[in-house]
């Protein structure tokens, strides 16, 4: 189990307060599909994926980006039990979707980016430090049932 | 994943916009690598100061950043460009080349931080084959 400080506590609490989850939501979804293509692998009923220009008009795109920002709420408010809360996304993800876990790290470096380039000097090297603890701890929980 | 002629002018025009604050984006790539990823402080215990606020962080992410730059003009032949820094990170330094990945991401952030408007996904993408093939050609000499 991750062992989190009250400081890191309070400093994914503050971040995760400025997020629009709308906002940034579709924004980070279809910056994954851009910079790493071979995600696209998962979402053959997403429709037109085959341009930037589509990809970043995709509704389906942007609504399962909010999805699973809202999905990562859960987290924000379960620090000390993310492997629990997780524990049914992770095997759906693992049994049904069938998707490489490798993802997982991708997406957590591109919502990592994108909040910064949203609060940017905002998120100071600590902050980002410290969230990154949090999305990797996240990572982990997902990837926990993958046996 | 080699660099396509569009991933070049896209990385080329882009480097132009950034160039007035590659200095700073280097230096605060570099300090922010160091907290994020305090695995990467063993390769500077010879430094007295390694917060993001050190003169020596800064100063050395500025170096980097000028190296970049450089390698940049010699995009299309990164593997040659970077011949001599290849054979110093190999022999001299001695830097793990998993890092050149973390330090890569971290300048994306600062990237993406300093130009938000101008760090589309699509400029995300030719940046990040950029950095992916200047770290292999980084590692060229290596074994």
């Amino acid at each position: 189990m991750v062992k989190w400080t009250e400081l890191e506590r309070s400093t994914v609490k503050a971040i995760w307060e400025k997020i629009d989850i709308d906002e940034i939501g579709s924004q980070i979804w279809a910056r994954v599909l851009i910079v790493y293509p071979w995600t696209e692998r998962y979402f053959g009923s997403f429709g037109d994926l085959f341009t930037i220009t589509a990809i970043l008009k995709n509704v389906k795109v942007a609504a399962h980006g909010r999805m699973v920002l809202k999905a990562l709420d859960k987290a924000v408010n379960n620090m000390d039990n993310m492997k629990r809360t997780y524990a049914d996304l992770s095997r759906l993800h693992f049994q049904k979707l069938e998707v490489d876990p490798d993802s997982f790290r991708l997406l957590a470096d591109c919502i990592t980016i994108t909040i910064a380039c949203k609060l940017k000097s905002a998120l100071s090297p600590q902050s980002q430090a410290i969230w990154q603890k949090f999305i990797y701890a996240v990572v982990d929980a997902m990837s926990s049932q993958y046996r | 994943m080699s660099l396509s002629a569009k991933d070049k002018a896209v990385v080329k025009n882009f480097w132009a916009k950034v160039a007035p604050k590659t200095a700073e984006i280097g230096g605060e790539a570099l300090g922010r690598m160091l907290t994020a990823y305090p695995q990467t402080k063993t390769y500077f215990a010879h430094w007295s100061d390694l917060s993001p606020s050190s003169a020596q962080v800064k100063k050395h992410g500025a170096t980097i950043m000028a190296a970049i730059g450089d390698a940049v003009s010699k995009i299309d032949d990164l593997t040659g460009g970077l011949s001599a820094l290849s054979e110093l990170h190999a022999f001299k330094l001695r830097v793990d080349p998993a890092n050149f990945r973390i330090l890569a991401h971290n300048l994306i952030l600062c990237l993406g931080m300093f130009f938000p408007a101008d760090f589309t996904p699509e400029v995300h993408l030719s940046v990040d084959k950029f950095l992916q093939n200047l770290a292999l050609a980084l590692s060229e000499k290596y074994r």
